[in-house]
């Protein structure tokens, strides 16, 4: 066919269609490119970028107030002085004498062309010029302010003259600058040339040149030294030049500088002055907006020099885990948190954008409207425009009525009332507002806008009336600076920006820009809500790292600080770093969680991946055990008594294991086939085996065992030799002599539910949790349900509900037969003899309030107690009902670690009392018997029978595991036949019949077998030592990482169900007692389970639960841990059931379980990012786990309560301070800066303080307007002045102290419960005791005790205490710790007190050898001691003990010299209360006026600080001194001559 | 999704209300474009009212109208729960295959009638309506607009139309022939010039398609899923969308026959087609009568056997691939008990009541041979009878007009890949009939069959 024109298609539709379809593709280009281009950081950026500009606005508009305009022109005034004064004349002179001197020098003179001339001239003009300007200026003088007479008019001409002189010095300068890099350079060339020469000689002797032409090249290289170096006078060096013009500039140079000084002082003045504002100034340049940049911001521009860009962290050694390996992170947050560093002007610490808050203040207003100035009327007439006028006439107005302005626009909101300006001392910097605020709400009035605000802040205000402002301050997110810039992110914290980043703290996708795709996590349903809607937020299960949610930020802390305890509040640190996190590690060591789920922080011998915490190996226990061996021989005893008092004594474990091993190499006896020690199966074996003992005492066949198969197993666990041990005792009391403390009936209550005798028990409850026993429908054989007359289905007990109550009767009674039955024979305590009083409850009340029980028990009779150290012991008299429980008791209070060898329960030296009339009492009998009284109607549940059907099937079901179905029914009946015996291992063999046993015998093996795997299945070692159990292992999930848990390996069940049954916060939920309360809440009813409805804090978990996270099934598994066996009861094993006890927490403490859990990530990042603690550092959180693990803060206060308040400087207290009178040595050294800083005002004028100590208690009739009493006990400066500890009480008005900032004392509840007591005590024998007094008779507060003692001291203290204070209501106790915690401890304290540890006593003045004079020092020294108006009129020394109440009596001096440290002793002699504030103890030498100067001097001559001097020395030498005055050889009798010579000659040394 | 389905009605009803809106404009407008352009038809509703197709599709366009707006406020209409349970049902894998067969076929015989543009459109309303209905179920919604399957959404409507457009003009032609007229393609064959009709077509497709592709990248971001981790694969593990139908196939047949053998074979096939083709009807135009056949093969491989496999892949398997109904949530913990069973089992224990025959301890892999040889008996004569006397049967009853004019090479080829083919279905069968494991199935050399 021929071609034509004719197309197939119209040409005009294809040319539209072509056209739409480009204009689509333009579009969708356009799209794509602004899709790309329109990042939500940018808009982030933009407009933090605005806020900085106002927030620097508004700064300088505060700033530029007319005091600083006024010192501006002041400081330009003086600036104009300097430059129009002259310079020095005898500097300008020596310039001169310099310049002329050189110029003429004959060797260089020639090069220096100085006009030296046009210098004196420009002299003498200036000269002249001042003249005329001063005689011009001085008929004014005064009236313009000019200080130094010249007149202003003038001063421009003046300056001019000098600027001439400046000028023509300048110029001799830099003709001098010539010459001498002339001369420089010249030498330069000239060594050059030296080298060039130098290796032309080189070459030539290598390459064998003539020996002519060599010297030829050497009389060069000297020809052109001498050119360098000169030659005497002859030849002026080059060197010598170079130096010489050198030296003359710096001369002339330093002269110039005089001469200029002035001026240069005045200028930087005046920099400093405005440095501020140019630095505000600056940063407003910066961020405004301009179109510049608008023009570099736009597509495809902002690829060459954007002003906008993403801010990179980068953390090559910070890696998050990507699988397949560990990737560097990028940190990409600050990209939208932009002020996440920024800190307030001023501070290296406080955030320069708060975290919004609202809060109401108080806003005082005038009497009446204020007028404006006649100033600011001036003022007002210059501006243009009626709304300007109108404007600034407002802003005149509020700062005339109120001393703020207020902002045209709001920052993030138009119309928001914001607060640009508060002028100092003004009512509005009274009412603590600040440049930033939002005034969201006047009185009742909500401010939508600025008219408003104006008309109720000035229109209809009523006058005199303060007014309420709510008050928003802050700045929103993503905008805040970070609220602990002290700890993360600042410059100044250790986790610095550049350094950590975010994400390994926070977690979270930290290299994503965008909202939703960073991972944040929502705190609450309604979190999630708003940002779903705000910002497209999702849960997004893909990245494995979601940010943690705000209540778990403190989780991820344990990813570097393993050992947790130090995050406790520091010297550094006072505000807690993480509360949270410390609460949840202290509630898992109470509740000793880690008995069950190990936490193992070691992966590897060396390599730590976080917290650890694990029991500490059972040595003590296999020791005991062990003990109970009969044959063991006395040396293996003595072994095994020290192993268990001391189980850190590694020689004696090993050394008893190694002879256990060696006796388990022998042969077994051979009588003994499959010997059963660990178990006894009555007392007729007990007897025979007895027997059989003896018999073999008789034999003594060597090569025979003498010790049993149990001891033989357990000897591999005392040689067992952990790299890392584990280092936590078991929380729960041994069990190992249950028998001799508890009967079967309390013991099967308690077992039943803790809760039932001790409502405050950390005992976890394992029985009767059925909640998620829910009945169920019932069906008909087809499996149909059946349902009643009215259509609804007829519900069952469910099998597992019928199941759980025929078998924990059973369960609950073996367990308590069985530890009753393994119970091992225990040694009373005997009562002392000679006691010839009867025990007495109510001396043991008053024993029990003062001895210190009340440090670590609770006791209904004293509410105030409130320490859970130990259990509360209000009832402990109906736990003890049996005569064995009550000598227990007595034995327990007397010597606890004779029961339980490793109770941190203190030994408290109850020895018998003799009182006044010669009665003797035994305080422990008569606190056993407060105990024993101590009791209410509560019994144990009545012992039922055992269910012998039931006890048959539990048999039967642990059976099966080890034998077929047919073997285990049989064994379950009739139990396990003698002659299996040699087959049988295990628990099993407790089954094993024996000949002639009754059917009792039989059922009573069947419970201990039965109790024996119950004890086993639910782990009841994990907190307690059960005979039996020595060497059993934790049986929970070890949570070394669980943090990190793969979720889909998290077994949710049917948990969700539960709820939905069961929503948390229901009535009955987890209380364990569903069933019982009728009514409560129908089974089977389904309740939505709406995360949003609920109570935020249940919403989130119950969201996290829906979501299968981690957070969800920890919260469930803590709360209810039974509910996920819910429905799945009735296709498991009765055995295989949950086995999770339920706690004692509240929601509080589950969280805190949960923030240390959930920070169990096992990810340690590299080395450098571990938390490694300085030696004092480490010292001091060592100490601390220890002062909470023996409870010292029970009794002793460590730290003290610190105030922050604020005073009026004006105030006659502060104005002037107080006054002391002491030596040098003991006042405190504040730098003139601290001093200077203490004097700092805010906008209110006032001052501000922080001190340290106590506050005084207020007396029933304080009034509000008179001040608190606080007492230093560190010396602090207010107000530029300094106060001492030990001077006046600093007052306090109530409104000015700042409550949030309480930082309260640390430890010491005892000795505050204890102390009201006290005076009542000590107000029987003396009624005119005083309150201070008081102090020293309780636990005294530990505070500078580092300071104060010898650390040798300290440790032979702790491990063996004896009396020190005669005063004292109670002696420190003997704790059962280890010479290693002893050691701690004392460093513990010297390490808070910055004291030198390890320390080495030195004697002052003194040493083995002690000179006559200092003897006879020490001997009129001993005469002041023992003067009666000295010390001996309280303390006792000696032999020597006072008379009067012991009361009244202080420490024995003897001692001294071990104990205290000299430099304390000096100090506290001195002046005691400067060390001890509430010390009865008197100034005896003080510095000036001494009333007993005379009887002093009498005593020992010379002045006071000598006599003082004297004393310390005679006390830290009492030894000495008391060594030399005794003498020994009187006391030999004069041996036969040829005897011993050598040994008395010994002695006579 | 628990707890949260009113948040999830709220956050797609929008989208859902714009989408019926679209159905509303869509309907309204085939009705302007038939009103003003034809063709026009009248009908009677239940034989007495009488109706227009206009008046028709103004009135369904109508019905969307109405429901976009409650649609938009929160109230869509929804699928009943008794309706999503057997759908769940119906859509297991033996329901589903069999059932696509079966309507296959039935749109295969009845296609006269389905391939009517007012049933078609009728139909492409109901899916569309259906599609509306089931938005508004979280899994489903949740499977559906995964950005990955989105365009696989699109590629079943797609293929759906394609073959309603094929089937249509293949009926029409085949009418044509029927009265003896030319197929249409014959006669408007006119040549056309290279540009404008070739060349700018071309380029305004290229325009278009790429303005769809940044449309469709802007729209609809890559997704993102797990970290990769050797320890953790995803669940469940699925294979590019297009080899859906393969990994299917692993469910029934060991890896190196479903992974290997058949796909070799498929590609093979469909290289061999041209020569074993001897029908020369149907060249250059749409016919279903002439080639019914080829039409027949063709349609059961690619439909049944590729795409119902892919679309049961992207949407209906789920957590260890296991089967969910479209409203089915994936639950991981689902599980469905395999216990499938080998032939030689079934043989020698079932039904011999026999052990296995099973070379003695110790025995060298040469002795162990004739042991699984025997074991595997059964199976193996099963496979020969089916590969090997099959084919001489199928040539001496049905297929013996084909073997006479293909002759006996092409035939053997032609059976043995029909048969190949075909064993895919039959097996599928076994298993679900019989639990049958494997046909011949000797693990020693990871080779079953």
């Amino acid at each position: 066919m021929p071609a034509n024109e004719q197309t197939w298609r119209d040409q005009k539709l294809l040319h539209v269609v072509f056209g739409v379809t480009s204009i689509v593709m333009l579009l969708s280009t356009i799209w794509m490119l602004a899709k790309d281009h329109s990042r939500e950081w940018k808009n982030y950026q933009r407009r933090f970028q605005r806020l900085e500009a106002y927030t620097a606005d508004a700064r300088l508009s505060e700033e530029e107030t007319a005091d600083y305009y006024a010192k501006e022109k002041e400081l330009e005034h003086l600036v104009a002085v300097a430059r129009s004064s002259a310079p020095p004349a005898e500097v300008v002179d020596s310039f001169v004498e310099e310049a002329k001197k050189k110029a003429s020098d004959k060797n260089v003179g020639s090069r220096y062309t100085y006009r030296v001339d046009r210098i004196e001239k420009a002299q003498e003009e200036l000269a002249k010029a001042r003249r005329s300007a001063r005689s011009r200026g001085g008929a004014k003088d005064g009236e313009e302010g000019s200080t130094d007479g010249i007149a202003e008019s003038e001063r421009a001409g003046v300056i001019e003259r000098r600027n001439e002189l400046i000028a023509a010095m300048q110029d001799v300068l830099s003709r001098a600058k010539q010459v001498e890099d002339n001369a420089q350079r010249e030498l330069k060339f000239k060594r050059a040339h030296l080298d060039g020469v130098r290796s032309e000689y080189d070459i030539g002797v290598n390459e064998g040149m003539g020996e002519a032409q060599l010297a030829g090249i050497e009389d060069r290289v000297r020809v052109i030294e001498r050119e360098i170096n000169g030659d005497g006078d002859a030849v002026y060096g080059l060197l010598s030049a170079a130096q010489d013009a050198k030296t003359h500039r710096e001369k002339l140079q330093k002269l110039l500088d005089r001469a200029t000084a002035d001026e240069a002082l005045a200028q930087k003045a005046l920099a400093d002055h405005q440095a501020d504002i140019k630095r505000v100034e600056t940063t407003l340049a910066e961020r405004r907006e301009n179109l510049g940049k608008s023009f570099l911001e736009m597509p495809v521009v902002d690829a060459f020099g954007r002003p906008l860009k993403i801010d990179n962290i980068w953390l090559p050694q910070l890696t998050w885990n990507n699988n397949f390996r560990d990737v560097a992170r990028f940190d990409r947050c600050t990209t939208c948190h932009q002020g996440i560093e920024k800190t307030a002007p001023g501070s290296a610490v406080k955030p320069g954008y708060p975290t919004t808050e609202r809060i109401e203040l108080t806003l005082a207003t005038p009497s009446e409207r204020p007028d404006l100035t006649e100033e600011q009327k001036l003022r007002l007439r210059e501006i243009k425009g009626d709304e300007a006028v109108a404007e600034q006439e407002l802003q005149y107005t509020l700062v005339q009525a109120y001393g703020l302005e207020i902002a045209k626009h709001g920052l993030f909101n138009a119309g928001d009332v914001t607060v640009t300006v508060v002028r100092p001392k003004s009512p509005a910097a009274t009412a603590r507002l600040e440049p930033g605020d939002v005034i969201e709400q006047i009185n009742d009035v909500k401010l939508l806008d600025r008219s408003r605000a104006k008309s109720y802040l000035l229109d209809s205000v009523e006058w005199g009336k303060p007014l309420t402002l709510h008050v928003r301050r802050g700045t929103p997110e993503p905008y805040s600076s970070h609220p602990r810039l002290d700890l993360f992110v600042g410059s100044m914290s250790p986790h610095k920006l550049g350094e950590m980043g975010c994400s390994a703290c926070h977690d979270g996708q930290g290299s994503a820009t965008e909202f939703k795709w960073v991972s944040h996590t929502p705190n609450t349903p309604a979190q999630a809500e708003d940002w779903h809607r705000d910002y497209g937020w999702f849960n997004n299960h893909n990245w494995l790292f979601p940010m943690m949610p705000k209540r778990f930020n403190e989780s991820m802390c344990l990813k570097c600080h393993h050992d947790v305890v130090e995050l406790e509040p520091s010297e550094r640190f006072p505000e807690p770093p993480a509360p949270k996190l410390v609460e949840g590690y202290n509630t898992i060591r109470q509740f000793g969680c880690f008995g069950c789920h190990e936490i193992n922080g070691w992966d590897g011998p060396s390599r730590r991946r976080g917290p650890d915490l694990r029991a500490e190996p059972a040595y003590f226990a296999a020791a005991q055990s062990i003990l109970t061996d009969r044959g063991l021989s006395d040396h293996e005893r003595s072994l095994a008594e020290e192993v268990v008092a001391h189980p850190d004594r590694h020689e004696a474990r090993k050394l008893l294991a190694e002879l256990i091993k060696a006796d388990a190499a022998l042969v077994p006896p051979a009588d003994e086939k499959a010997p059963q020690t660990d178990e006894k199966m009555g007392d007729e074996v007990a007897e025979q085996k007895a027997l059989e003992m003896a018999g073999d005492a008789e034999r003594t066949v060597p090569d025979q065992a003498r010790l049993t198969p149990a001891s033989h197993k357990l000897a591999g666990l005392l040689a067992a030799d952990e790299e890392t041990p584990g280092q936590f005792r078991k929380v729960g009391p041994s069990l190992r002599y249950v028998g001799s403390k508890l009967d079967l009936a309390f013991l099967n209550d308690w077992i039943k539910n803790p809760t039932s005798f001790r409502p405050s028990t950390k005992m976890p409850r394992f029985f009767g949790l059925w909640d998620h026993l829910v009945p169920q429908e019932k069906v008909d054989e087809r499996g149909n349900p059946i349902t009643d007359e009215n259509g609804h289905p007829v519900m069952v007990e469910s099998q597992g509900r019928k199941d759980a109550e025929l078998f924990e009767p059973v369960e609950i009674r073996a367990i308590a037969e069985y530890l009753l039955d393994r119970s091992e024979p225990f040694q009373y305590v005997e009562r002392y003899e000679g006691v010839s009083e009867k025990a007495s409850a109510e001396r043991g009340k008053e024993l029990f309030s003062t001895r210190g029980c009340l440090a670590c028990h609770q006791h209904k009779d004293f509410p105030d107690g409130k320490q859970s150290q130990g259990p509360d012991l209000s009832r402990i008299g109906s736990k003890l009902t049996t005569k064995d429980g009550q000598r227990w008791l007595y034995s327990w209070v007397r010597e606890p670690n004779r029961y339980h060898a490793r109770t941190v329960m203190p030994n408290l030296f109850l020895e018998p009392i003799t009182a006044a009339d010669g009665d003797v009492s035994d305080p422990a009998d008569d606190i056993t018997a407060y105990l024993l009284a101590s009791q209410d109607d509560w019994k144990p549940a009545p012992v039922g029978e055992v269910n012998k059907g039931a006890l048959e099937q539990l048999a039967f079901i642990y059976l099966k595991g080890s034998f077929t179905e047919r073997q285990a029914v049989r064994f379950a009946k009739d139990g396990i036949p003698s002659d299996l015996a040699a087959d049988i291992k295990g628990d099993e063999q407790l089954l094993l019949r024996a000949d002639g046993d009754s059917d009792g015998d039989l059922a009573k093996k069947k419970l201990l077998y039965v109790g024996r795997r119950t004890i086993s299945r639910l782990g009841c070692n994990g907190c307690h030592d059960i005979p039996g159990f020595e060497d059993a292992k934790p049986i929970g999930t070890g949570l070394a990482d669980w943090g990190r848990k793969d979720t889909s390996k998290l077994a949710f069940e049917m948990v969700v169900e539960y709820l939905r049954e069961h929503p948390p916060g229901h009535a009955h939920a987890g209380d364990g007692h569903a069933h019982e309360h009728e009514g409560a809440a129908k089974e089977g009813e389904h309740h939505s389970l709406d995360p949003a409805e609920m109570e935020p804090n249940t919403g989130f978990f119950v969201e996290a639960l829906l979501h299968h996270q981690r957070e969800g099934f920890i919260w469930q598994k803590l709360r209810e841990p039974r509910s996920y066996d819910f429905k799945k009861t009735e296709n498991k094993e009765y055995t295989d059931r949950l086995r999770m006890p339920k706690f004692n927490f509240d929601q509080e403490q589950i969280e805190a379980v949960m923030t240390f859990v959930l920070g169990l990530v096992a990810e340690p990042p590299a080395a450098k990012y571990v938390y490694k603690s300085s030696p004092r550092r480490k010292a001091i959180v060592e100490g601390e786990q220890l002062l909470v693990k023996y409870n010292c803060v029970g009794c002793h206060t460590v730290k003290m309560e610190t105030w922050e308040f604020d005073y009026d400087p004006a105030d006659d207290s502060f104005a002037n301070g107080p006054a002391f009178d002491d030596y040098p040595f003991l006042m405190p050294h504040f730098t003139p800066e601290q001093l200077a800083a203490s004097k700092k005002t805010d906008r209110r004028g006032l001052g501000h303080a922080t001190v340290t100590g106590m506050p005084v208690p207020t007396t029933e009739d304080h009034e509000p307007d008179e001040p608190l009493y606080f007492t230093l006990w560190e010396p602090v400066a207010i107000n530029g002045h300094p106060w001492l500890v030990g001077g006046p009480e600093v007052p306090v008005m109530e409104q000015n102290l700042n409550k949030d900032k309480i930082r309260p004392y640390f430890g010491g509840d005892f000795a505050r419960l204890l102390y009201p007591r006290a005076i009542e005590i000590g107000r029987r024998d003396n009624p005119n005791v005083k309150p201070s007094d008081v102090w020293g008779w309780v636990p005294p507060p530990l505070v500078r005790e580092g300071q104060k003692v010898q650390t040798g001291w300290l440790h032979d203290f702790l491990l063996n205490p004896y009396p020190i204070r005669p005063a004292a209501l109670l002696r420190m106790p003997r704790f059962n710790m280890s010479s290693d915690e002893a050691e701690k401890l004392v460093h513990y304290f010297a390490a808070v007190d910055n004291a030198d540890y390890p320390y080495q006593y030195h004697r002052p003045g003194g040493s083995d050898y002690t000179p006559a004079a200092d003897l006879d020092q020490y001997e009129m020294a001993l005469k002041l001691v023992t003067d009666n108006n000295y010390c001996v009129k309280c303390h006792l020394v000696g032999d020597f003990k006072p008379k009067g109440l012991p009361a009244a009596l202080a420490p024995n001096l003897d001692r001294i010299y071990q104990r205290l440290r000299p430099g304390y002793v000096t100090e506290w002699l001195a002046h005691p209360t400067r060390k001890l504030p509430y010390t009865g103890m008197p100034v005896n030498f003080p510095p000036r006026n001494d009333p007993n100067a005379k009887l002093r001097n009498s005593l020992y001559p010379g002045e006071s600080e000598d006599a003082l001097r004297g004393v310390v020395n005679l006390l830290l030498n009492y030894d000495t001194y008391m060594k030399h005055n005794m003498k020994i050889k009187s006391m030999v009798k004069e041996p036969p001559p040829q005897a011993a010579a050598g040994e008395s000659a010994a002695l006579d040394r | 999704m628990h707890g949260s389905e009113a948040t999830f009605i709220r956050d797609i009803a929008t989208g859902l209300g714009f989408y019926y809106l679209l159905l509303c404009a869509m309907n309204w407008i085939t009705a302007m474009l038939l009103w003003r352009k034809g063709p026009v038809t009248y009908f009677h509703i239940a034989g007495v009212i009488p109706f227009t197709n206009v008046l028709l599709w103004l009135l369904v366009g109508t019905f969307f109208f109405i429901l976009a707006p409650f649609t938009m406020i929160g109230w869509p209409p929804l699928l009943p729960p008794a309706a999503k349970h057997a759908v769940n049902m119906l859509s297991g894998p033996v329901t589903l295959t069999v059932g696509s067969l079966i309507a296959l076929t039935v749109l295969f015989v009845g296609r006269r009638f389905f391939t009517k543009p007012l049933v078609a459109w009728s139909g492409f309303n109901l899916a569309l309506l259906a599609m509306g209905l089931s938005m508004t179920d979280p899994t489903f919604a949740a499977i559906v607009q995964k950005p990955d399957n989105v365009p696989i959404v699109g590629l079943v409507f797609l293929l759906a139309f394609f073959t309603w457009l094929a089937s249509y003009k293949a009926v029409e032609n085949d009418d044509r022939m029927r009265q003896g007229l030319p197929p249409m393609e014959k006669v408007d064959d006119e040549k056309v010039l290279v540009w404008p009709d070739l060349v700018y077509t071309e380029l305004i497709c290229m325009v278009a398609l790429t303005a769809v592709l940044l449309v469709w990248g802007i729209a609809l971001q890559a997704p993102l899923e797990d970290p990769a981790s050797s320890v953790k694969t995803p669940n469940p593990s699925k294979a590019p969308w297009y080899f859906l139908g393969l990994q299917e196939m692993l469910v029934y047949y060991d890896p190196w026959y479903a992974g290997v053998v058949l796909p070799s074979v498929v590609l093979v096939g469909l290289m061999a087609i041209p020569f074993l083709d001897f029908n020369r009807q149907g060249n250059g135009y749409y016919t279903i009568e002439q080639r019914k056949f080829s039409y027949i093969v063709f349609q059961i491989g690619f439909l049944e056997l590729w795409i119902v496999l892919i679309v049961l892949g992207t949407f209906l398997r789920g957590p260890n691939w296991n089967f969910f109904g479209p409203f089915e949530p994936w639950d991981v913990h689902k599980v469905l008990p395999l216990n499938n069973v080998d032939l030689s089992q079934y043989f020698w224990v079932e039904w011999l009541g026999r052990s296995m025959p099973r070379a003695p301890e110790g025995s060298t892999a040469l002795q162990q041979l004739p042991y699984i040889l025997l074991r595997e008996s059964p199976g193996i004569i099963a496979v020969i009878v089916y590969l090997v006397f099959l084919p001489p049967l199928m040539a001496a009853t049905v297929f013996r007009k084909f073997f006479v004019r293909m002759g006996f090479i092409r035939f053997m080829v032609m059976s043995n890949l029909l048969l190949l083919m075909a064993s895919l279905p039959i097996k599928m069968v076994l298993r679900w009939v019989f639990n049958l494991k494997y046909i011949i199935s000797i693990p020693e050399y990871f080779l079953n069959f």
